[in-house]
C-alpha cells in the first residue's frame, strides 16, 4: 500500500493561518495576541504556547465549526517542533467532550463524534511510537463509553493492542484498556471481545495470575459457549490450582451440579445446559423433550426454551414438534474435545466431498445431452408440425391426416424427453 | 474491511447538513477499476505530472461509498507555480453522458496519480478536492458523504490504490483549499463472473490462451470444480497426518471443517443430477411451450390471409 497516514494541505501562509485563528478567537469574543507573534513565515516561538492556551475557548463554536477551527490550531501547532504544545491541545480537547449525547434538535452544542473525529486527526498526524496516541485512543474509549456509542469502537479491535505497544503502554496498562473495550464491545461482537482479551493475556508478556482469572472469568460469562479451548492454552496453566479452573473443568466436561454448586452466574449456567444439550443431541436423529430433560437434569418445562436458545447460538440446527414434544435434529456443532473419531468423520466428509466434486463433469454433460437430444427432437417435430399447420390452412389437408399429423407429434416429443 | 495504520471511526464533519457519522468505506467496482488502470497509461503522454479525473456511482448508503465509473478530466498543472486549471466543460459533458445512462447515480469525488512513493498529497491536491466538492454539493451526493480522493502511485509499478476523506481547515469560506486528509478502507469488489473473466486475462500475461470451444460456462463449472477439488486434496492431506498421528491437530480448524461439511449436501452427486434434471425438463417445458405458441400464432396469421383472400 501506498504511504497510508493523514495529509495536511494548506493553501496560505502560516502567517494567513495565525490570522485566520485569530480571527476565529475574535468571533467567540477572546482576546488574543497569537497574530503578534508571526511575522511573514517567521515564527516566534511564543506563538505554540499561546494557541495551545487558547483552543479550549473553541468549545464554544457550534458543532459544526468546531472540527474545521480545532484542524487550524493542530496545524499550527504541528509547526513547532517541540510536542508538548500538542499535547497541551488534545488535554484541552479531551476536557471539551461531552458525557451526553446532545438531543437531534440541538444542533449547536459539540458532539461526541465531532470530538472523536478530532482526536483521530491528531491521533493520524501522530508518529507511532507518540504516547500521546495513546492518550488520544483511551479517550476515544472514554468518550464512546461515557456516550453510550461504544459500537463505533468495532474498527479499532484489530490494532488496539498493537498500536498500544508501539506507544511504548506497559503490558498491564494495555491489558486494562484491552478489558475496558471487550467489555463495551461484548454486546455487539462477543466472539471478537473474546479474541481481544486472550491475545492481551497470550501475547504480552508478564501475565500474572490475576489477569489469567480475569480472562477466564471474562470467558466464563461471555456468550461464547465452547470453551474447550481454554485448557490447551499455556498461559491458563497458571491457574490450575485453583478453583476457577475446576469450574472451568465442569463448565468442559457438562458438569452442571458441580458448577450449580460453585459460585458462578446465571448466565454460566445457561451456556452450560446449552453444552449438554448439545453435546447430548450428537449422533442422534429424533430426540424427546423427555431424554433431553434426563439427559441435562432440567425441567421437561424448560426444554423447548433451551432449543430455541440453542438454535439462536447456532450451536445446533433441527425442527421443534410441540405436537409430540421431539426435536428432529439436521446439525449439531462439534463442541467440547476434537476427538480423532472426529477427525475420521471430517476426513470421511471430505473424501465424500471430493467423489461429488469428481461426478459433476459427467453430471454436466448428461444433462447437456439430455438437453441437446431434446432440442433437436423437438425441431424436427416443429417443423412436421408447422408444415402440418400451413397445409390446414390452405385446405389441403383431411380431418384424418390431421389427426395422424398430432399423434406423431405427441409420441416424438414423448419419447425425446424419455 | 481493512484498516491499515490509521484510525478511521467517524466522518469527518463536512459541509452542509450531516447525515450520519458512520464511518466510510470506499468500494470500487472492478469495470471502474479497469477505468482507473486506464488512465494510468495516459500519465506517460501527460504534459502534466499526474492524470485527474471524476469518480462516480450509486448514492452512499450506511457509509459505504461504492465507485462505479471513473472518467478522465483534462487539466494544466504548471510547474513552477501552485496554481491548476480543470477542463470543467468537459468534466460536465462526460458527467451528463454518463448521467443519461445513469440517472440515479452521482460524483462522487475525485481521483488522481502519483509517482511520489512517499507523498501522494500535493499541495494542489487541496484546490482540486474544493473544485469537486463545488460539484458534489451542486449535483447533491455532498450532503450525504464528504468527497472522495483517491490516489494511485505509480512509483511501485504496479498501481498502489489509497481512499481518503478530507474535513477543512479553518472557517467555511468560498475558496478555502485548506483540507486534513485522512485515508479510510479501501477494496475494490467483483462479482463471481468478473473473476472468472480475470483469471482468463491473468493466464494470458503468461501464456497463449484461447478461450475454450463449445460452452464456455460448462468449461468454467468444471474448471472451478477441478480447483475445489485441489482444495479438497489439501485439506485431505492434512486431515489423514492428524488421523494417522503425524501431527497435532488443530481443533478449531476440524471443528470448522466439520461444521460447514455437515451442510454440503448440495453437492450430492445424486441430488445434483435431480437439480440439473430439474432444471433441464423445466427449460424444455418453456422451449416446448414456446414453439406451440409459435405454431398457433403462424397458423392464425395463416387463416386470417386465407379468409381475407
Amino acid at each position: 500500500m501506498a504511504s497510508l497516514r493523514s495529509h495536511i494541505v494548506v493553501d496560505s501562509s502560516i502567517s494567513d493561518c495565525v490570522s485566520e485563528y485569530a480571527s476565529i478567537l475574535s468571533s467567540l469574543q477572546k482576546s488574543t495576541t497569537v497574530e503578534e507573534f508571526v511575522n511573514g513565515d517567521d515564527i516566534n516561538e511564543q506563538l505554540f504556547p499561546e494557541v495551545a492556551d487558547s483552543v479550549a475557548s473553541l468549545g464554544e463554536l457550534s458543532d459544526r465549526e468546531f472540527e474545521p477551527a480545532f484542524n487550524l490550531a493542530i496545524y499550527i501547532l504541528s509547526q513547532a517542533e517541540d510536542s508538548q504544545y500538542l499535547a497541551t491541545a488534545l488535554t484541552s480537547l479531551i476536557a471539551l467532550a461531552p458525557t451526553s449525547k446532545p438531543s437531534i434538535q440541538d444542533k449547536k452544542s459539540l458532539r461526541p463524534t465531532t470530538v472523536i473525529s478530532t482526536l483521530s486527526n491528531i491521533f493520524n498526524l501522530l508518529p507511532e511510537t507518540s504516547p500521546l496516541r495513546a492518550t488520544a485512543l483511551k479517550a476515544i474509549i472514554t468518550i464512546a463509553s461515557q456516550n453510550k456509542i461504544a459500537h463505533i469502537l468495532v474498527p479499532l479491535l484489530p490494532h488496539l493492542q498493537n498500536w498500544l505497544i508501539s506507544a511504548n503502554v506497559n503490558a498491564a496498562e494495555i491489558r486494562q484498556t484491552v478489558f475496558q473495550v471487550a467489555r463495551l464491545i461484548e454486546v455487539d461482537e462477543p466472539v471478537k471481545a473474546l479474541d481481544l482479551v486472550e491475545k492481551s493475556v497470550t501475547d504480552l508478556a508478564g501475565a500474572t495470575v490475576a489477569d489469567v482469572s480475569a480472562f477466564v472469568t471474562y470467558a466464563l460469562n461471555s456468550v461464547v459457549v465452547d470453551l474447550n479451548y481454554l485448557t490447551s492454552i499455556p498461559v491458563v496453566a497458571l491457574v490450575q490450582s485453583t478453583p476457577l479452573y475446576t469450574t472451568l473443568t465442569a463448565y468442559n466436561t457438562g458438569d452442571l451440579a458441580q458448577l450449580k454448586a460453585a459460585d458462578v452466574s446465571k448466565a454460566t449456567i445457561a451456556k452450560a445446559e446449552l453444552l449438554a444439550i448439545a453435546k447430548f443431541l450428537q449422533g442422534k436423529d429424533v430426540v424427546t423433550y423427555g431424554a433431553i430433560a434426563e439427559a441435562i437434569g432440567a425441567s421437561a418445562d424448560d426444554v423447548e426454551l433451551l432449543l430455541i436458545k440453542a438454535i439462536e447460538q447456532q450451536i445446533v440446527l433441527g425442527r421443534l414438534n410441540q405436537a409430540t414434544e421431539s426435536f428432529t435434529v439436521h446439525k449439531v456443532s462439534a463442541l467440547g474435545e476434537f476427538t480423532t473419531e472426529q477427525w475420521l468423520t471430517v476426513q470421511a466428509k471430505l473424501e465424500a466431498l471430493k467423489q461429488n466434486l469428481q461426478n459433476i463433469p459427467e453430471i454436466v454433460e448428461q444433462a447437456k445431452k439430455k438437453k441437446g437430444g431434446f432440442v433437436t427432437a423437438h425441431k424436427k417435430v416443429n417443423q412436421r408440425a408447422a408444415a402440418a399447420a400451413a397445409a390446414a390452412a390452405e385446405g389441403e389437408a383431411t380431418e384424418e391426416s390431421e389427426d395422424v399429423e398430432k399423434f406423431e407429434v405427441v409420441e416424438e416429443v414423448a419419447a425425446a424427453a424419455e | 474491511m481493512s484498516q491499515g495504520n490509521f484510525l478511521h471511526l467517524v466522518r469527518p464533519t463536512q459541509p452542509g447538513p450531516q447525515v450520519s457519522p458512520a464511518p466510510l468505506s470506499v468500494q470500487i467496482t472492478s469495470v471502474a477499476y479497469h477505468e482507473l488502470l486506464d488512465t494510468c497509461l495516459r500519465s506517460n503522454e501527460n504534459e502534466n505530472n499526474r492524470v485527474i479525473g471524476t469518480l462516480c456511482g450509486s448514492r452512499p448508503t450506511d457509509g459505504v461509498v461504492e465507485i462505479g465509473h471513473a472518467f478522465y478530466v483534462p487539466h494544466y498543472e504548471p510547474e513552477d507555480k501552485d496554481e491548476i486549471s480543470i477542463e470543467s466543460d468537459h468534466q460536465k459533458l462526460e458527467f451528463q453522458l454518463y448521467k443519461k445512462a445513469h440517472q440515479k447515480n452521482v460524483v462522487l469525488g475525485w481521483f488522481s496519480t502519483t509517482t511520489d512513493a512517499q507523498n501522494d498529497i500535493s499541495s494542489t491536491t487541496g484546490l482540486i478536492h474544493d473544485f469537486y466538492n463545488k460539484v458534489s454539493l451542486e449535483n447533491g451526493s455532498g450532503a450525504l458523504a464528504p468527497g472522495i480522493h483517491i490516489t494511485l502511485n505509480l512509483a511501485a509499478g504496479v498501481p498502489q490504490l489509497t481512499a481518503y476523506t478530507a474535513s477543512t481547515i479553518g472557517k467555511a469560506r468560498p475558496g478555502n483549499s485548506n483540507y486534513y486528509f485522512t485515508p479510510v478502507p479501501c477494496e475494490i469488489v467483483y462479482s463471481a463472473s468478473d473473476a472468472q473473466a480475470l483469471s482468463w486475462i491473468a493466464l494470458a500475461a503468461d501464456q497463449d490462451v484461447a478461450l475454450p470451444s463449445g460452452d464456455v460456462e460448462v468449461a468454467h463449472v468444471n474448471a472451478n470444480a477441478k480447483q475445489l477439488e485441489a482444495l479438497v486434496d489439501s485439506y485431505l492431506a492434512y486431515v489423514s497426518k492428524v488421523v494417522s498421528g503425524e501431527i497435532q491437530g488443530d481443533d478449531k480448524l476440524g471443528r470448522a471443517l466439520l461444521k460447514e461439511l455437515s451442510g454440503s449436501s448440495g453437492l450430492d452427486s445424486a441430488v445434483l443430477a435431480q437439480k440439473f434434471d430439474a432444471h433441464v425438463d423445466d427449460l424444455l417445458m418453456v422451449e416446448h411451450l414456446c414453439g406451440v405458441v409459435k405454431q398457433q400464432l403462424d397458423l392464425s396469421v395463416k387463416l386470417s390471409a386465407n379468409f381475407k383472400a
